[in-house]
């Protein structure tokens, strides 16, 4: 029986404007099984940045989670408090961004942004703390590092950055580590040298959920994969056969453009059309308007998730399912 | 907010192209309206003045010296006789004209010398700044003393004046927007198109400026009331038998403990009028920011 | 043949910082590009590729070094005299949120160019104009009077594209024009580049850090690495056999999408990002290249023909 780190069930957020009700988030779930790594793909506007933040429990007004579970190591989230969701951030579940420059405190020296994380969380005395950090900041690849312990963030390039914020995610041992496009500001050189840091990290027995557009990057270091379209799951696979055999139309052509491109062909391949407004409801699946294979009736019914094979389901009513054959 | 959350609050604001700013203040800001009434309802008493009272506002009447409120007289009388309520109602219009129209001229001239100094650089700015840098450093109740002193009182005087001392506040606030915005890449992209730099600056940073440049009018406004009071007060503004708030409150502090209505009344009303002020530019700020979307 | 339509010639850029030292942006490149060809200049980083692109439209003027339109000189010239040229060099940037005035209409946008060449005789005629050009741009016509924070990404930057064409320019330098945006929108505007280049006769610096990108786009590669050309060829030459180490390593660093080759071998880097502000003797790349000499050291490489691909490094056959 595998024991899952995080199971995300029918999370619905949304956002409350001026115009009502956005739906960002609908009926999204997702597992992520302890030392597992799962990806989540999908482009602008398609609820990702929104699904790690509803799972840290940092949707702000006029956000809100307005129903489903969230279950980290078998802990209901959405029904804890502020102050005990802080005490769990850091420790038990915690977050890599996208920008380094911007995550890291510009006048706080790099070690002791390391050693605050610790002292939030522990009762480790000063020396002790001191230890713990020039440690993870060694695992992480910082080399030199009781010289560049007192460095500014301004001082290392953005690789070593995000190798901090790493140390800092990870320096108390967390159970689940969301990374937020973490190489997309990173040099292509750089980039690899994280996803494999990355990839390390269920050495230690931290479960990771990656959140990128670039499929390279989900391609390298994912078990699982997620893909989401405007605010729904429209598949998930395992990553081999995610990438042998995409099922949903969005994934195919997702996979179709990024393939052209490295072909010779003269022509690019697109999707066309645009990311939908979720601001404007939509009955059937969101996908339509941009959609070569659907038929009538995918514009009136939102289809649901169902099994194809063992570890692929896909969302879409124009793929046959394992219980029609 | 992340980039697509933005995103998704600013399409979804971007339908409502048509609503109106008053609409919008009214929908998070209730105070910020009150304000706006409450100027305006001023503003009405001044220019309906006349037609409010029957009282002339210097007509002296010895015998009716220092009355309490009453149903003839609804604030009281002061040292002369005169109708409280009526130099009241006339002396909004010199607070207010003194409130607005220096201001708006103070606005003008720090505009243009801010944000032309901000936009060229260089010699020209350096110099413009550190002047401004003089003028502000003086305490400007001081300069304005100073400079009453010289051209002696009276309401256009006392304009001059605060157009003198006022200019250089938001030359620096202008400056500083405009240094700012000179920053974005669509001046440069205006640039490499080969728009000529009076028009990128007339065109582009203007536009861009108006909501700070706004807002500081009506920050601004208050602050005038209160200096026009304050020279009032010290003998070198508006001259009697002239009605002014800030010489009510002068004339009405010898007898604050027989009438202190004298003085209370017009502070009342200095208050309100800047506090009505200053909500109202803290709500504009608030509306007129979101509107360009992400800052 | 053809003559070069633009060529630089040793530019130079240095920013100074503050007690006497500088940042080394561009430390001497020469190119030049041909008529309706594109040249893609590939670089990560801090390579200097951004600030190269904006001398090459003469939008940011070198510390030394010229650059030549058509054979006449458009480094050093004044405003006044640079304005002629504007409608020839044009850009396109990397950010579709950025370069848009934010309280302008699609209108004005796009007709600010044509107003300040004055080019059109009517308002009529101005906006005649920009509806053409909103067509060839792959936009609703219905769009004139929006503001660009109605727009998606992808439209944002078609409304930079019309306004670089909309003075119908020789070449235009398109600085990462899709790196902002998602994959399948990425696509759209490169087909639209691709089309517009056949249509209008274009030439193009297209200024990218990604390979997977360039290889598709451009007829000839130029590799940066702070601020020197490291290697430069036609493009099929350079993802062929690359000679340079800097340009095997960016090479292998592109991410296969078959997660099979995950475990595949790869060359890495060495050592530390040098700094543009104290760039290392010799060889800019030796501190990070695994085949560096004391030569490399001492000495700079110049670009050295072999076969089509010219190539700066001191061990042509490592």
């Amino acid at each position: 029986m595998i024991h899952n780190t995080l199971e995300v069930s029918n999370l619905n957020t949304s956002f409350f404007t001026e115009q009502g009700e956005v739906k960002v988030l609908r009926d999204v779930s997702i597992v992520v099984g302890e030392g597992q790594v799962v990806g989540i793909v999908g482009e602008s506007g398609c609820g990702k940045s929104m699904l790690a933040r509803s799972i840290m429990g940092l949707v702000r007004k006029p956000g809100k989670i307005t129903s489903g579970s969230i279950l980290l190591d078998g802990k209901e989230l959405t029904t804890l408090s502020k102050k005990e969701l802080c005490a769990i951030r850091g420790k038990e579940m915690s977050m890599v961004f996208q920008e380094p420059m911007t995550s890291l405190n510009p006048t706080m020296r790099i070690g002791k942004q390391v050693q605050e994380v610790i002292a939030i969380h522990d009762d480790l005395g000063k020396q002790e703390a001191r230890l713990r950090a020039l440690e993870i900041l060694s695992t992480v690849g910082i080399p030199e590092v009781e010289a560049r312990y007192n460095a500014y963030p301004h001082e290392l390039s953005g690789g070593m950055r995000q190798r901090v914020m790493i140390a800092m995610a990870m320096v108390l041992h967390p159970r689940l580590l969301i990374a937020d496009e973490p190489t997309t500001a990173l040099d292509a050189t750089v980039e690899t040298q994280i996803i494999d840091l990355l990839k390390r990290l269920t050495n230690v027995g931290t479960s990771v959920l990656i959140i990128s557009h670039n499929l390279g990057v989900i391609a390298q270091v994912a078990d699982f994969l997620y893909v989401l379209y405007a605010g729904r799951v429209v598949e998930w696979a395992d990553v081999y056969e995610l990438f042998d055999n995409p099922l949903h139309p969005y994934t195919q052509g997702l996979l179709d453009a990024v393939s052209s491109l490295r072909s010779q062909s003269k022509s690019l391949k697109t999707i066309r059309g645009t990311v939908p407004n979720l601001a404007e409801p939509y009955e059937g699946c969101s996908f339509t308007p941009r959609c070569d294979k659907c038929a009538l009736w995918c514009a009136t019914k939102a289809p649901e998730l169902a099994i194809v094979s063992p570890n692929h389901e896909v969302s879409c009513h124009m793929v046959e399912r394992d219980d029609d054959l | 907010m992340a980039e697509d959350e933005r995103e998704l609050v600013a399409s979804s604001n971007a339908n409502e192209r048509s609503s109106s700013l008053l609409r919008r203040l009214s929908k998070d800001h209730k105070l910020s309206v009150a304000s706006l009434v409450v100027i305006l309802l001023f503003a009405l008493a001044a220019v309906f003045a006349p037609v409010l009272t029957p009282y002339d506002y210097d007509a002296i009447s010895l015998s009716d010296r220092l009355a309490p409120p009453s149903f003839e007289h609804l604030l009281g009388t002061d040292e002369g006789g005169r109708d409280v309520l009526t130099r009241l109602l006339y002396g909004s219009r010199v607070s207010l004209m003194v409130g607005i129209v220096p201001t708006m001229l103070s606005m003008v001239v720090g505009t243009l010398v801010g944000m032309t100094s901000g936009f060229f650089g260089g010699k020209v700015d350096t110099v413009v700044m550190r002047v401004a840098d003089i003028v502000m450093s003086f305490p400007s109740m001081l300069l304005a003393m100073v400079v009453m002193y010289t051209l002696g009182g009276g309401t256009a005087n006392v304009f001059l004046t605060m157009v003198c001392v006022g200019w250089a506040g938001v030359a620096r606030v202008v400056r500083a927007e405009t240094l700012r915005l000179k920053q974005n890449e669509y001046i440069e992209a205006a640039r490499i198109v080969g728009v000529r730099r009076l028009r990128i600056m007339l065109r582009h940073i203007l536009p861009n400026c108006l909501p700070t440049i706004v807002v500081l009018f009506t920050l601004e406004i208050p602050s005038s009331i209160l200096t026009e009071s304050s020279l009032s007060f010290l003998g070198m503004g508006v001259q009697p038998p002239s009605a002014s708030w800030g010489l009510m409150v002068s004339t009405g502090r010898e007898f604050l403990y027989h009438a202190p209505w004298l003085c209370f009344v017009p502070c009342v009303a200095i208050m309100i009028i800047v506090l009505a002020f200053n909500y109202l530019g803290d709500g504009l700020r608030d509306v007129l920011d979101p509107h360009l979307r992400g800052r | 043949m053809s003559e070069a339509l633009l060529e630089a010639r040793d530019l130079v850029k240095e920013f100074p910082l503050r007690r006497k030292r500088r940042v080394h942006a561009v430390g001497g490149v020469s190119l030049s590009v041909r008529e309706g060809e594109t040249l893609a200049i590939v670089g990560e980083s801090g390579c200097g590729k951004s600030t190269l692109g904006r001398m090459l439209v003469g939008a940011l003027a070198p510390t030394s070094g010229e650059v030549r339109f058509r054979g006449q000189t458009i480094t050093g010239l004044k405003e006044r005299e640079l304005f002629q040229f504007r409608r020839q060099l044009q850009l396109v940037f990397q950010d579709p949120y950025a370069s848009l005035d934010p309280r302008m209409r699609v209108r004005e946008l796009i007709g600010e160019p044509l107003v300040a060449h004055k080019m059109c005789d009517s308002k009529d005629e101005l906006t005649l104009r920009v509806l053409s050009l909103v067509e060839a741009v792959g936009l609703p016509t219905d769009c004139l009077k929006r503001y660009p924070h109605e727009f998606s990404g992808g439209q944002r930057q078609r409304i930079g594209i019309a306004r670089a064409i909309a003075l119908d320019p020789s070449l235009i330098v398109c600085d990462e024009p899709v790196s902002a945006l998602d994959v399948s929108v990425q696509n759209q505007i490169l087909n639209l580049l691709a089309e517009l280049q056949e249509e209008w006769g274009l030439a193009y610096v297209f200024i990218s850090h990604d390979l997977s990108v360039v290889r598709h786009v451009s007829d000839r590669i130029c590799v940066m690495f702070l601020g020197k050309v490291m290697e430069v060829g036609p493009t099929e030459e350079v993802f062929g056999e690359a000679r340079h180490p800097y340009t095997q390593l960016l090479l292998d660093s592109m991410l296969p999408l078959d997660p099979r080759m995950r475990d595949r071998k790869r060359r890495t880097l060495e050592g530390e990002p040098p700094s543009p502000v104290d760039p290392p003797s010799g060889c800019v790349f030796r501190t990070r290249c695994p085949y560096a000499t004391k030569l490399c050291a001492n000495e700079e490489p110049s670009l050295r023909l072999k076969g089509n691909v010219k190539v700066a490094c001191h061990h042509l056959n490592g």
